[in-house]
């Protein structure tokens, strides 16, 4: 396992702990596996001039 | 033609006239999900005793001279995540097992109902919507009437399967992420997802509630265009669904399609994908004289984004039960759950800003063209269990890659129809026609041109 997948099995570990998720030890690699996968896909998504309020309700269209 | 192979226009029609009675046609409809269906292992539920007293009085009905709705006496089945009343709603699961019975049908299968169909059966999928192959491991795979070793696709798997394997000729399924299309693609049957919010989910067990749309699965364009006139219409029970006004499209089935403008999706949609699929794009785009090239700008980060969303909002639904009892998810799920309940909240927001930016790009795609065409699945079905697919010299995650072409579009809701290929091997493969908001009825039109020019059918299954 390189460093930055044991870095990342160790965020899953801290992370599922913190918010009350019990991970199996045996789960933990496919786990990580598919967050990393999340996590890499988000660092391309180019979201232009639009901000967090664009997606806020407003009661005119 | 058996009556097996009829369409539901084609059964009400046979039931009205006296040709058929309801009872014998439910009656097999029944035996065909006891023998075909056991053997594809598409359905976790049948209503004998219900369908068939529903039936008799079709028949009573119309001894009677009492005006039959357009689906009376039709058989038909829902995918295990619609509620039944008197049924627990599985959706996939072993944990929804311990829930109550539904009190009450959900909105879309009422609506069937009223117009005189007979819920037959309840049908698999993958736990919770959560795949694209309706392996699941709590209740069995589904298996593909053209290749029983092959994945009917998902998650409306058992849709797909029940559809193309004669059991009914309209089967309710549920589309996320391409779950009514991919099985659509690979049963080899035309799909209908409607634009988001253009059909109830009321009284359906949700996956992805910003993404999650009705469909349905059919042997005929009539048939899809009959459901989608009963089912469509703004319902209280679901927030987002449509105020719409109400546009029938049986009607409009025959108006051919010379004030259409049709495009071809290129780039993201000709790479990654079998010659067998652009093959059936390419011949599909001929037939509707295709006339211009347009590219998605940025379908790929679309796809992405469409995961994450997936993955956070489906894992928001579930995560008491993430919490208390993961043992009790399906392996084919639990890891993509709880991953996505790990998700840091800033790259949800990015990834819902992401959607507002590309809808507005793809809204500028159809200020050019009415009806854009694109293949659904990059590969005819892979093999149950099989983990890898290989597409030129490179190789893919078979299952995920199915939602390849699918994800993008549903990602902001655009309709989208399914036309069924024969390919050179023998398996079916779907080309999508997409549309613009509310434009159900346009891509109805181009599917109805192409299925009476034969260029698209609904191929039986051989034995």
């Amino acid at each position: 396992m390189s460093s930055s997948d044991e870095q990342l099995a160790e965020f899953v570990r801290a992370t599922a702990a913190v918010r009350g998720l019990s991970i199996d030890e045996s789960w933990t690699p496919a786990v990580a596996q598919y967050l990393k996968r999340l996590l890499d896909a988000a660092q391309f998504l180019e979201t232009g001039s639009l901000k967090s309020e664009d997606l806020a309700p407003r009661f005119e269209p | 033609m058996s009556m097996q192979w009829l369409d539901a226009c084609g059964t009400a029609l046979a039931i009205r006239s006296g040709d058929l009675s309801a009872v014998e046609v439910v009656a097999a409809s029944l035996r065909s999900a006891a023998t075909v269906g056991a053997s594809l292992n598409c359905y976790t539920a049948t209503f004998e005793e219900a369908a068939l007293s529903q039936a008799q009085r079709v028949d009573t009905a119309r001894k009677a001279g009492t005006p039959l709705g357009p689906l009376a006496g039709v058989p038909v089945a829902v995918k295990n995540l619609f509620d039944v009343a008197g049924l627990v709603t599985l959706a996939g699961s072993a944990i929804n097992r311990e829930n109550p019975a539904a009190t009450e049908d959900a909105t879309a299968l009422r609506r069937l109902r009223e117009a005189g169909a007979v819920l037959t059966g309840a049908l698999g999928m993958d736990e919770y919507a959560y795949g694209f192959t309706s392996e699941n491991t709590h209740y069995g795979p589904v298996r593909n009437p053209h290749d029983p070793s092959r994945t009917a696709g998902g998650s409306s798997g058992g849709s797909g399967a029940a559809v193309a394997g004669g059991c009914v000729p309209l089967a309710l399924g549920t589309d996320t992420n391409g779950s009514v299309r991919v099985p659509a693609s690979l049963c080899g049957l035309f799909g209908l997802k409607p634009t988001y919010g253009r059909v109830s989910r009321g009284g359906t067990a949700p996956f992805v509630p910003s993404l999650d749309h009705v469909g349905w699965l059919t042997r005929s364009v009539r048939d899809a265009a009959l459901a989608f006139d009963l089912m469509h219409g703004h319902d209280p029970r679901d927030p987002v669904c449509s105020r719409r006004a109400l546009e029938k499209t049986q009607a409009l089935l025959e108006d051919g399609i010379g004030d259409l403008r049709i495009g071809t999706a290129v780039d993201y949609f000709q790479a990654e994908a079998t010659p067998a699929a652009l093959d059936a794009t390419q011949e599909v785009a001929l037939a509707l004289g295709a006339s211009s090239e347009q590219i998605v700008v940025d379908a790929a980060q679309a796809r992405q984004a469409a995961m994450i969303v997936s993955a956070v909002e489906g894992s928001a639904m579930h995560f008491d039960n993430l919490r208390k009892r993961p043992a009790d998810f399906d392996p084919m799920t639990r890891d993509r759950f709880l991953a996505g309940a790990l998700v840091p909240a800033e790259i949800y927001v990015r990834a819902q800003m992401f959607r507002l930016a590309f809808r507005e790009a793809l809204q500028r795609v159809f200020s050019h063209v009415d009806v854009l065409i694109a293949p659904a699945t990059p590969m005819v079905a892979p093999r149950i269990g099989q983990e890898i697919i290989e597409i030129g010299a490179k190789t893919y995650p078979s299952r995920a890659h199915l939602g390849r072409f699918t994800q993008p579009i549903s990602f902001v809701g655009l309709p989208v129809m399914v036309v069924p290929m024969r390919t050179a091997g023998g398996l079916p493969i779907g080309v999508q026609l997409i549309g613009a908001p509310f434009g159900e009825a346009a891509l109805l039109r181009a599917a109805r041109l192409l299925e009476a020019q034969q260029v698209v059918e609904v191929i039986r299954p051989k034995g």
